[in-house]
Parts: structure tokens; C-alpha cells; sequence
């Protein structure tokens, strides 16, 4: 899995599947979550939309506003496995 | 209870309707078996904790004696803005007991402005002249200078303070703690915030008290709740479990004001709904015949306490009547929808008031190799309340957790509003909620029902939310307000026993028409059942909580780009999410992307932090694009029509 790929995809997901809006280019580092831009239930879903793309299972504790708020964050932890 | 020669510790129903003078008559203040379990608080990241009767006996009559050491009066308004827990539950009994009268809100959350939060807080406590604000002790210092600014009178207190008055001598200092970062809370309450520096938040809700029960997460099939309960109370001595005070009792009278559930809203004019120990006795008995209520049964929720479902149906019903309730944070459970079913599975409750989109949540986010061998099948019914009903959410659920023992007969369907307490109507538990097929244009021109056969290519599914519970009438009134019958569209309007006695401290509003409350709901009777088919008022419905689209829509205009007062705000019925989805659509000159994109962003951004929903879609539409009422205010339905039709959605 390369950068780029991960990034490119979990970004299309954010866009499509929940802000609703493939032309939103909102910045890498925008605090989605604690900035307001997806509700609670965001997390569930980005939790679930990466171990179907990338097969990276991340365990529910781990899943918290301070460690997935940013797209910067989310594709880390992705990487990381 | 107060009856004389009747069987103590009965339900609370029609018959016995009469033993219940007051809530202080409720099973869990009252009942002579004082180790059943009244409480399990449930835990993602920690060990249950089970609290008997004789365990909240004892917390809420400390609670009650922090409170009159505060010198909170008697008949004070008690604003409990806490995060959920136990420590919640014992202020709002112990204030129950001592004779205020104490009222659940929401407590501030990472996405909300804590600014405007707490603004909103000061309103709502200057216009409500509340005697008292609870909260934690990571934000009571806030809360307390935000009042001092506004010149508000009104005492903030902590876990603390509490503690302190009510000389329990708990760790309230150890590490259960929240950790305060700046101005706002740290982690509380985030969705998945559920721990702080290791330690569960909800930790906080061990006081005082409650015995941990780890063993109890493990499964325990076969066992009963009173086994389970009675392993956790062996180091507890009943002697210790004070009955409450028989002075405080006597003052109570049935018609004076119980508590307040608050409507929701944003601009701190928020309606508290005043519901007298009367109505609320009235609606628990006549609920009990509805759902055939018994003492064997036992209740699960993740529901907030603010939200009417929650505190009737999952809070006070199942103390009142001295069954088990199984309680989880709201915000571990969006996070992780599993531990519903893990709860169900270990503790067997047999009834679960569940929100439209809860349905959809758990059927789409709960993985199967976390939900296989789990077994749902001691559910009686899972009720569907609080916002519009889906067929399809139903049709998800069961397909989806058959395996579970989920199955059509446990899909239930009940009509509530806190103006009548809660529930207006119920559908019969043990089957499952009736469909109709009707004519959708017949519906919408005619203002008739008329019922076709399914597949017609006009036949629209409505589910039935069941028969008026007894001693409420539901009627259903045309647009000159005379009443028309069954297979007639129009508002509906309950007339009960178990109704608000007022909007509390706002005599210009009057809650009743002729004896009528208006719902403001539009739907139609069919052999009896009500249907509920839209609103005549423009409110938004989004994932169980109401949303007034103005207080959307005047956060939008004060963000810079859009021209103030052209900005429409509405709700998209979304079947993926079983709920509205919140659409604006704003008027701007923005020409760039990139403007545009911070328009975007910005209306988004604000709305969240402001109202604590999130904005699904965002339209930004040139000048005069917005349709306009020929008294020039925005119509918000012809809007919503010409923007369904923009994207495709008609």
C-alpha cells in the first residue's frame, strides 16, 4: 500500500460517503471530527471503510477523537498496519 | 407504597394505579427486597458496575442531603448537565426526593463551542430561574465564571462540592477525574473519547457506592439479573439502606412538578415540560397495559436522559417500577453499536427502545464475526420511537441479526412526545407493527388514505405506530381545525391524563387548544392505529433529535460570504442512515473555488460547533436562486423541492 493510494482513497471516501460532496477538497490536516465537520458516527464508518480497502484492522479503543481526527492521522495509522 | 392492604411491590398499572401517591412511591425507594438489582451500568473499557436498591437508596438520600446542605430549596429547578453516569442518576433522585425539581440537559461535547454552549446554558438558567446547575468538576469552574459574566445567580456545583455537602467520603479526588485542557473539557464525551489518560470517564460514575461486578462481563448464560445482583451486594448491609425520609414525603403533593424534560433547540429558549408526579404516574400505568409490562421484565438503553425516550422509557420507568435497567453511555454506543447486543446477550433484558436510525446503524456497522453467537431472542420488542419510521430500517435489522434470534415479532412501534409524558400510542408487543399500503397521491391531493395492495406503483408503505395507550385520545383535525376520521389526513392532536401542566416559568405559552394538545405531526387513523406521515412544522429529525432548521439557518447567515437571510436549511430523508440528513442551501456571490470551498467548509464547521449536528449537504447557489413566499420570507419547502429536483432526488 503506497501513501498516495491510501490517502487519494480515504479522502474520496470522506467526500462521497460522508460529507456528501466529491468536490470538497477540505485540507489534510482540517480537524474533521472535534472541527465539526462529521458527526460521531463518522468514526464507525472510517473504522469500518479501512479494514474493507486496506484490510487494517483497528481495534475500537484505538478509534478516538484525538488519535482520527485529521486525514493526515487516519492514513498514519493505516500505514502503520 | 401508600396504599393500605395492597400487595406491596407490585407494577405500577391501571389497577394499582392508586398505591402511587407520588415518584417517591417508586419501587426502587420503596421496595421491601432492597438487593435486587436496580441499575447495570454497562462499560466498554471497564467492568460493569451493578447497583442494588438498597446501594441508589443510599446515593440519592446523600445526594438529597448534599443538595439541602447547598441550600438548594425545596421546589428549586436542579439543572443536572452532566455526562451521563450514575453520579447523573443520583442527583436527579436525590433532588427528586428532597423535593426540587431537577431537569437532564445535555453536557457540552468536543464538537460544540464551549462558549456558546455555556452562553446558552445562562440563558437558559436566567429564563428558567434555576435554583441550581450540577455538572462535573473539569467544567463546573467554566460554567460558574460564564454565569458571573452574564449575571446569572445562579451556584454552579462539581462532583466536589457535592461531595463535600454530602460528607460521603468518596475518592471523588482519584483518578475517576476528567482532565480539563483550557477552557473546555478534554475528552468528555467525544464519541469515541472513552478514555481519559487510561481511565474511563465514566469511572466517575462509581460514587458513591456501587460495588464493581468484573465478573460479570463474562457470559453468563442461564443466570437471572437477581443472581447476578446478588453476588455484587454480599459486602452490602441492608441495614445501611435508609428509607427515604417520611417529611419530605408529605410535602410532595401528586400535582406538583416532578421534573422537566427540555425540548431541544439552540438559542437557550428552550421549553422545559413540566410534568407533575401525577402525569408521569398516569403515563407509567397506562404504559404498563400497553406493553403488558411485567415484574419479570427488564429494560436495556444507550438512550441520553435529556431526550424524553430515554428518561421515561429507560430511566424512570424501570426505577418507578422495579425492574432492571441496563444502561450504557450514548457515546460508547454510536462508537461501538456492539454493546447492545453484548448487553442483551449477557443480561437478557426483554424490552429496547431504539431510535428510527439505531436500526440502520447496528444492522450496517456491526461487524458479524463481533456479533456471531450473540443471542437477542429475550427481547420482547424493540420499540422504534422518536423520529419517523421505516419499514426497510425494520426489514435491515432482523435480516441482518436473524442469526442473532432477532425476528419480526420483537419490531415494535411507539408514537411519544414529552408533553404527554412520553408515549401516545404503542403497537401490541408480540407482533410485529402493522404495514398499510395507501395511495401516495390520494395522501398528498385528496388528504385521504385510501389503501391499495402492495407493489401498485402508487402504494406508498407506511408502518403503524399502534393504538393510543389508555386514557389518551388521539384525533386528527383538517386545516379549518374541525376534527375528521379515520382515513383522513390531518395534524394530530392527543388529549390525556398524563399531559404537561406547563411550559415551566412561561405563562405566555399555552400547551393546550380546547383541552387539545396540537402535535404538529400530520398523519391519519386506519382501523384504530395512528399513522404519522409528516409535519406540519418545519422541524428536522436528525438521528433521534430535533432540530429547528431557523437555528441552522441563523448560524449560516452569520458566516461571512453568504448574504445574510438567504440561507434555507431542511431535512433528506437518507435510507442508508434510516434518518433526515441536514441540507443548506446559502445564496453567495463567491465566484473562486477556493472561496466557495471556504464558504463550504466554514457553514459546516459553525453549524457543528453551534448546534451540535452535522450538516449533511451544502449548497451554494448564485443570488436569487432561493425561492421566495410572497411576503418575502424564504419557503423552506418549495426550496427544498427545487433543490431535491437540482440533485436528483425527487
Amino acid at each position: 500500500m503506497d501513501e498516495k493510494t491510501v490517502r487519494g482513497q480515504l479522502k474520496a471516501f470522506i467526500q462521497n460517503d460522508l460529507l456528501h460532496d466529491p468536490d470538497l477538497d477540505f485540507a489534510d490536516d482540517e480537524k474533521l471530527i472535534d472541527g465539526s465537520l462529521l458527526d460521531s458516527m463518522a468514526l464507525v464508518q472510517v473504522q469500518l471503510f479501512i479494514e474493507e480497502a486496506f484490510a487494517v484492522v483497528i481495534p475500537d479503543p484505538q478509534m478516538t477523537v484525538a488519535t482520527m481526527n485529521t486525514l493526515d492521522q487516519m492514513v498514519a495509522r493505516v500505514l502503520r498496519g | 407504597m401508600s396504599g393500605d392492604g395492597t400487595q406491596i411491590g407490585q407494577i405500577l398499572s391501571l389497577p394499582t394505579r392508586a398505591d402511587f401517591r407520588t415518584l417517591h412511591d417508586a419501587a426502587v425507594l420503596t421496595h421491601p427486597d432492597a438487593s435486587a438489582s436496580a441499575i447495570i451500568y454497562v462499560r466498554a473499557d471497564a467492568a460493569p458496575i451493578t447497583v442494588t436498591r438498597a446501594q441508589f437508596r443510599r446515593a440519592v438520600n446523600q445526594y438529597a442531603d448534599a443538595l439541602r446542605g447547598l441550600n438548594v430549596p425545596p421546589r428549586g429547578l436542579v439543572i443536572i448537565a452532566h455526562t451521563q453516569n450514575l453520579e447523573s442518576i443520583y442527583a436527579f433522585w436525590g433532588a427528586l426526593i428532597m423535593g426540587a425539581i431537577p431537569s437532564m440537559l445535555p453536557t457540552l461535547t468536543d464538537k460544540l463551542d464551549p462558549d456558546i454552549y455555556m452562553r446558552n446554558m445562562a440563558e437558559l438558567v436566567r429564563n428558567s430561574a434555576a435554583a441550581a446547575v450540577l455538572t462535573t468538576d473539569a467544567f463546573a469552574p467554566n460554567l460558574r465564571a460564564a454565569f458571573e459574566q452574564g449575571g446569572v445567580p445562579c451556584p454552579v456545583f462539581g462532583s466536589r462540592d457535592l461531595a463535600a455537602a454530602g460528607a460521603w467520603g468518596i475518592e471523588v479526588d482519584g483518578s475517576p477525574n476528567v482532565q480539563v485542557d483550557g477552557s473546555r473539557m478534554g475528552q468528555v464525551d467525544g464519541s469515541r473519547n472513552v478514555q481519559v489518560d487510561g481511565n474511563p470517564i465514566d469511572d466517575i460514575a462509581d460514587i458513591p457506592n456501587a460495588s464493581h461486578h468484573a465478573g460479570a462481563t463474562q457470559t453468563i448464560d442461564g443466570r437471572s439479573i437477581s443472581q447476578i445482583a446478588s453476588d455484587s451486594i454480599s459486602q452490602i448491609s441492608l441495614e445501611a439502606a435508609p428509607q427515604i425520609a417520611s417529611d419530605s414525603i408529605s410535602q410532595i403533593n401528586p400535582d406538583d412538578i416532578a421534573f422537566l424534560q427540555h425540548s431541544s433547540g439552540t438559542t437557550g429558549l428552550q421549553k422545559g415540560v413540566a410534568l407533575a408526579h401525577r402525569a408521569v404516574l398516569n403515563q407509567l400505568a397506562a404504559y404498563a397495559d400497553a406493553l403488558d409490562l411485567r415484574a419479570s421484565d427488564s429494560i436495556v438503553s444507550w438512550l441520553p436522559l435529556y431526550h424524553d425516550m430515554g428518561l421515561i422509557a429507560a430511566f424512570v420507568q424501570p426505577l418507578v417500577q422495579g425492574i432492571p435497567l441496563i444502561l450504557m453511555s450514548p457515546f460508547e454506543w454510536v462508537g461501538r453499536p456492539i454493546l447492545l447486543l453484548r448487553a442483551i446477550h449477557e443480561y437478557r433484558p426483554t424490552l429496547c427502545w431504539l431510535p428510527n436510525f439505531a436500526y440502520n446503524h447496528m444492522a450496517a456497522r456491526i461487524r458479524p464475526r463481533d456479533s456471531d453467537g450473540l443471542d437477542v431472542s429475550s427481547i420482547r420488542a424493540f420499540i422504534n420511537c422518536s423520529e419517523p419510521v421505516h419499514h426497510d430500517s425494520h426489514a435491515q435489522f432482523v435480516t441482518r441479526f436473524t442469526s442473532n434470534g432477532a425476528h419480526w415479532g420483537q419490531i415494535a412501534v411507539s408514537y411519544a412526545m414529552a408533553e404527554n409524558t412520553f408515549a401516545v400510542t404503542q403497537t401490541p408487543i408480540g407482533s410485529a407493527a402493522r404495514v398499510e399500503w395507501v395511495s401516495r397521491a390520494a395522501l398528498q391531493a385528496d388528504k385521504r388514505a385510501i389503501r391499495l395492495r402492495e407493489g401498485y406503483l402508487d402504494a406508498e408503505r407506511h408502518v403503524s405506530c399502534g393504538k393510543p395507550i389508555p386514557n389518551t385520545r388521539v384525533a386528527v383535525v383538517d386545516w379549518a381545525d374541525d376534527f375528521v376520521g379515520e382515513g383522513r389526513v390531518g395534524e394530530l392532536v392527543v388529549q390525556s391524563d398524563c399531559m404537561l401542566t406547563a411550559y415551566y416559568q412561561r405563562p405566555d405559552l399555552r400547551p393546550l387548544e380546547r383541552g387539545w394538545y396540537r402535535t404538529g405531526d400530520i398523519g391519519f387513523i386506519l382501523d384504530g392505529d395512528i399513522y404519522v406521515i409528516g409535519r406540519s412544522k418545519d422541524l428536522i429529525i436528525h438521528a433521534g433529535k430535533n432540530v429547528f432548521p431557523q437555528d441552522i439557518e441563523a448560524v449560516v447567515n452569520g458566516v461571512a460570504g453568504v448574504h445574510p437571510g438567504r440561507a434555507v436549511a431542511f431535512g433528506v430523508p437518507d435510507a442508508n442512515e434510516g434518518t433526515e440528513l441536514i441540507a443548506v442551501v446559502a445564496e453567495t456571490d463567491a465566484a473562486t473555488s477556493d472561496e466557495r470551498k471556504r464558504i463550504n467548509i466554514e457553514i459546516r464547521k459553525r453549524v457543528g460547533s453551534q448546534t451540535d449536528v452535522s450538516v449533511g449537504y451544502v449548497e451554494l447557489v448564485a443570488r436569487g436562486w432561493l425561492i421566495k413566499t410572497s411576503s418575502g420570507k424564504i419557503a423552506r419547502g418549495d426550496n427544498r423541492n427545487k433543490w431535491l429536483a437540482l440533485r436528483g432526488k425527487d
